[in-house]
């Protein structure tokens, strides 16, 4: 049911072994810089990473072009399960950005791949992980105890009088707390409340219909109040703003 | 304390009944830009002010009545137009001291006139009216006439204007009818404080006029600039379309003389000639067209600001998905991408390191946004006002021009921009909501 709340699970999966000798490199440098620790998973073709991805990685690195199956449809697979991993595509052209962008991949790593452009394309993804890891919060109930990542939370939903149910990525959470509770202690890392009985990890959201409903990126739709939707579009243009 | 709640009623209650017919007015404006939440909230402080230095109110006629004024046309120009601070003082100062003087002129001429002192005067409601409406007219005339003048004025604006300064007479003798309505003890306490009652209605219908005068203005004031903007960008794209046409000149001579190079590529063979020939090669990169994005408008912009950075020495990454953004008008693509390319490159210029020297635009669709992002490093410091970075332009007409033109025309579909930056990087992102697929859903987002 749970990850661990602790290491940055990154997958690099590249034919080119210096570059993926180069990535794990720079991508420890930052991570070192932010305080995390990771572990990597190394893949030469796209094949055996899509047999062979962990559960729930933070960062998946693909090459462009490789062997029979390119990274592209390496991601589309694993978007099937996963729509909040981050993926970053690194390939020599820059032709295959607008490919990545429809798996929802913002990040290009243009090859040769330099410090500086590294730098300037995954700063803000490895902060926001250790803001991340930062703020894990405990949840106990009647089936144990856990640990919630704000970032796996997809929305908050609240299921009677005082207790919740916390839709994460990894199933379905419950506890004794009031939605204002959560409201407060997410404050400041993307979240909305849409409605009264609502509070959504705007990462989430796949777009806000016009019939006061947003989707969200599994499919599923969660109503909005029409008074917040003013207030719910702003929010999610900051949050989108920081993704691209 | 009774005599506070009947005061304190009546008063709110003709507030209340002003701040209707106010908003009435409002609404026939040509432009409903006016939040009616800030003048509620002016009216109300005014209401409030009022209330306090009502009591001492007879001793400063004249520099209360403006000082109150001002301070309340100050509030309500900071909360509804957007300007700097000083230009609200300055503004609403001008404007209270111009009404109140000609409001205590006319007031004065009465008083000389009729050879009575002001006790009498107060003393008698319709003498007050009248010089009141006098007054008012006057010095509303006096305003509208300087700003026709200067021309910034729609005829339409004029008659809602009227119409509150003609309205607060008839307010005033409600307020005499509730006085002498029968069931009012003449002798009771409340009667002494009719004549300040009065005092306060009047002032809050005068203060009201004025502000719409002054909303009018500021509506006028940007509907002029919005006019402005639009014939600059539109500008803009027509010197787009003429280079267009020129380009594809050069580019059907580049065609033809690639064509040539071919034939002779392949009667002679010689090393000398072929290095020859990659050097001609290279000098024609900077007239090959990218097929980038498949807008045509989009692709002449990209490719124009590629040769520029080309000529710079500026890395020009392109990452654009725009199979989404068909919606937006030519005009304000060329506004959009046009702009916020040519600060880009300009700010890229400036860098020293090489490495530095990038301009990355990225474009796709995110969460129903169609998201623009342009990012570049800049050397030195930046110069901030009013919440984005100066422009550096010498050319007086086209200071600041460029963000201006983009969120005029984002303005269009309710899109946002927003500015990041750190250390010596900058992005400027533009977010523009999908709707085209959600058909009537425009209106909801137009004033976000």
């Amino acid at each position: 049911m749970l990850g661990d709340g602790r290491l940055i699970t990154i997958c690099i999966c590249d034919d080119d072994g210096v570059s993926r000798e180069l990535v794990k490199n720079l991508c420890t440098k930052m991570m070192d810089e932010q305080g995390l620790e990771g572990r990597f998973f190394e893949y030469k073709n796209a094949e055996s990473f899509v047999m062979g991805c962990p559960s729930n990685p933070d960062i998946l690195f693909l090459d462009v072009i490789m062997g029979k199956m390119t990274g592209i449809e390496a991601a589309k697979e694993i978007r099937k399960e996963n729509t909040a991993v981050t993926i970053v595509f690194m390939s020599n052209y820059a032709t295959y950005a607008v490919e990545g962008y429809s798996v929802q991949a913002y990040r290009y790593l243009l090859k040769p791949i330099v410090g500086q452009r590294f730098h300037d394309e995954m700063f803000d993804v490895f902060e926001r992980l250790a803001m991340r890891r930062r703020n894990v919060f405990t949840v106990k109930n009647e089936q144990g105890t856990f640990a919630i990542d704000p970032g796996k939370v997809i929305y908050v939903e609240t299921s009677g009088s005082k207790t919740v149910c916390l839709h994460t990525v990894d199933g379905q959470v419950n506890c004794r707390d009031s939605l204002k509770k959560w409201d407060n202690a997410f404050t400041g890392m993307g979240f909305f409340r849409c409605h009264s009985a609502y509070l959504v990890n705007l990462a989430y959201v796949q777009e806000v219909l016009a019939n006061d409903v947003l989707k969200l990126s599994g499919g599923e739709t969660l109503a909005v109040s029409r008074h917040r939707r003013a207030k719910l579009i702003e929010a999610l243009a900051e949050s989108v703003s920081g993704r691209l | 304390m009774t005599v506070d709640l009947v005061f304190t009623s009546t008063t709110i209650g003709i507030c209340a009944l002003h701040v209707a017919i106010v908003c009435w007015c409002i609404s026939k404006l040509p432009h409903r830009l006016l939040p009616y939440g800030s003048f509620v909230f002016a009216c109300a402080l005014y209401g409030v002010g009022l209330y306090v230095f009502g009591f001492i109110y007879h001793a400063f006629f004249f520099i209360d009545a403006t000082l109150i004024n001002a301070v309340c046309c100050i509030v309500f120009i900071r909360a509804v137009c957007d300007c700097p601070l000083r230009a609200a003082v300055f503004l609403g100062a001008a404007i209270s001291l111009c009404y109140e003087s000609a409001r205590a002129l006319v007031l004065y001429l009465v008083l000389l006139g009729l050879e009575i002192n002001i006790d009498t005067f107060e003393a008698d409601p319709l003498l007050r009216i009248v010089t009141e409406l006098l007054g008012t007219l006057l010095a509303l005339s006096a305003l509208l006439v300087i700003h026709r003048r200067a021309g910034d004025l729609e005829a339409g604006v004029i008659r809602p204007l009227y119409v509150v300064s003609l309205l607060q007479p008839l307010l005033i003798i409600l307020v005499v009818n509730i006085w002498q309505l029968p069931g009012i003890d003449r002798h009771s306490p409340y009667v002494d404080f009719v004549p300040t009652l009065l005092l306060i209605v009047v002032e809050a219908a005068v203060i009201a006029s004025t502000m719409v005068l002054v909303f009018a203005l500021s509506a006028e004031r940007r509907r002029a600039e919005a006019a402005q903007l639009e014939s600059f960008v539109q500008s803009q794209h027509d010197a787009f379309l003429m280079r267009d046409k020129t380009s594809d000149a050069v580019e059907r001579i580049a065609h033809d003389i690639k064509n040539h190079l071919t034939c002779i590529q392949e009667l002679e063979t010689s090393k000398q000639i072929e290095d020859h020939l990659q050097g001609i090669n290279d000098e024609l990169f900077s007239l090959k067209k990218y097929p980038y994005t498949g807008n045509g408008t989009l692709d002449i912009i990209l490719n124009e600001k590629a040769t520029a950075a080309h000529a710079y020495n500026i890395d020009f990454v392109v990452l654009v998905d725009f199979s989404q953004g068909g919606f937006l008008r030519s005009v304000d693509i060329c506004a959009i991408f046009g702009n916020a390319l040519d600060n880009a490159l300009q700010a890229a210029r400036q860098v020293k390191e090489p490495d530095k020297r990038v301009v990355t635009v990225k474009c796709t669709t995110v969460s129903g946004f169609l998201t623009i992002r342009v990012k570049n490093y800049f050397a030195g410091d930046l110069k901030w006002g009013d919440g984005r970075p100066l422009s550096k332009k010498r050319e007086w007409n086209e200071h600041g021009m460029g963000l201006r033109s983009i969120e005029h025309s984002l303005s269009n579909y309710g899109g946002m921009m927003r500015i990041e930056s750190n250390h010596d990087e900058f992005s400027l992102i533009v977010l523009i909501p999908i709707l085209a697929k959600q058909g009537h859903g425009k209106s909801s987002f137009a004033k976000t």
